[in-house]
């Protein structure tokens, strides 16, 4: 067999025993994929979040880009608000009693290193660990205000998506599509640390 | 000349052997990395639109990390060396092509110069700039392809599975 013949031939074995390795990995770890899951819904017929994502932008860019997030989470029935809507909710009185919640859609690490005070986690990617825990709080609620780092990160959007899926009225469901960084970036009140809080809902043991 | 532990024989040279390693745990750690976030990685190569059907991106971001981790430590034993070296090249190839187009776009839409756009290309380093991301692919491939065509054995566990081992001692008296 010639040399070229046989590199291509020890390749293809290659990629099929790694390919196989990998099937095997994923079906064995406890961080694999569900290989038939959407972990992106209604998102097949709209541009991906990288459509208008701008590393680092003018201001006139930055204004397209905010458009086209409008324009994507009310082509996916979502409602967002703004930073000083979310600013009065937070405020607001019916915070501490449970009726407005803060969801951070965020992966647990950055949810650790800091998050808007008494927000829930939701890492829709592992909607089975988390979903039981904050549903009977999101379904109380008459505002339920769902973020995640901001700019083109549109894990907040997915997870609204599988909240409404879960029964959480649209009319009482938003997304802060300014994110943890605009929150952050203004000097508002953050916590830090993992999430204590009971599974039926309430919160207790967060660091201020 | 130097032979394998299996008794293949060839070059003794040791800077394929040094380049093998460089190209080696570049893969290993690439791969590991992804291999541990799998939702990081999917959400990365998501933002490329290369791949619609859900069931094809999950499959994609479950199984690549694994096979560049696989390839890494092929290479870093010396087995199958030109053949994993085939299979890194077509890698990197693809992901310089790829990262190239996504860098053009943004640049596009956004007026960015080139060198100034940064993002996290799902490449396991995080944030970076495009240029930066570029010139190392580039570095990498340049390397994997020159190890397609070297046959420098020097500490390979089994640098071809096709070759059959040779004797380890000849018997040099004719009977």
């Amino acid at each position: 067999m010639n040399q070229p013949k046989k590199i291509v031939l020890e390749a293809l074995l290659v990629i099929g025993v790694g390919s196989l390795l990998g099937v095997v990995a994923n079906a064995l770890s406890p961080r694999g994929l569900a290989l038939r899951r959407n972990y992106f819904p209604d998102a097949g017929a709209l541009p991906s979040s990288s459509a208008t994502a701008a590393a680092s932008a003018s201001a006139p860019t930055l204004d397209a880009a905010k458009n086209s997030v409008s324009d994507r989470l009310r082509a996916r029935g979502l409602q967002a608000l703004d930073r000083e809507a979310v600013i009065r909710l937070f405020r607001d009185p019916r915070y501490a009693q449970g009726l407005v919640v803060f969801i951070d859609a965020r992966a647990e690490t950055e949810f650790a290193a800091g998050h808007i005070p008494r927000a829930r986690l939701f890492y829709h990617y592992r909607a089975e660990d988390y979903l039981p825990k904050i549903l009977p709080a999101c379904l109380t609620a008459t505002h339920v205000v769902v973020y995640c780092s901001g700019g083109d990160c549109d894990d907040s959007e997915f997870a609204a998506i599988m909240l409404r899926d879960a029964g959480v009225a649209p009319e009482n469901l938003f997304v802060y599509p300014g994110g943890f960084n605009e929150w952050s970036r203004h000097g508002l009140p953050l916590e830090t640390g993992a999430t204590h809080h009971r599974e039926s809902g309430g919160t207790k043991g967060r660091s201020p | 000349m130097s032979t394998t532990m299996s008794g293949q024989r060839g070059s003794s040279a040791r800077w394929p052997t040094l380049a093998r390693w460089a190209v080696g745990g570049f893969f290993l750690h690439s791969g590991l990395t992804k291999a541990m976030h799998p939702e990081y990685f999917l959400k990365m190569i998501r933002q490329y639109d290369l791949i619609q059907h859900h069931f094809l991106l999950n499959l994609t971001a479950s199984l690549l990390p694994w096979l560049e981790a696989f390839c890494g430590l092929l290479l870093l034993f010396g087995v199958a060396v030109r053949g994993t070296a085939l299979v890194t090249s077509l890698l990197l190839g693809f992901f310089t092509v790829l990262i190239f187009s996504f860098t053009v776009g943004v640049r596009e839409r956004t007026g960015i110069s080139f060198c100034e756009i940064k993002f996290d290309c799902g490449c396991g380093g995080g944030e970076t700039r495009a240029c930066e991301k570029l010139l190392q692919n580039c570095l990498l491939l340049v390397v994997s392809g020159v190890l397609i065509f070297l046959r420098s054995t020097w500490l390979s566990l089994r640098f071809s599975l096709g070759a059959s081992p040779r004797p380890r001692t000849l018997d040099p008296t004719p009977s």
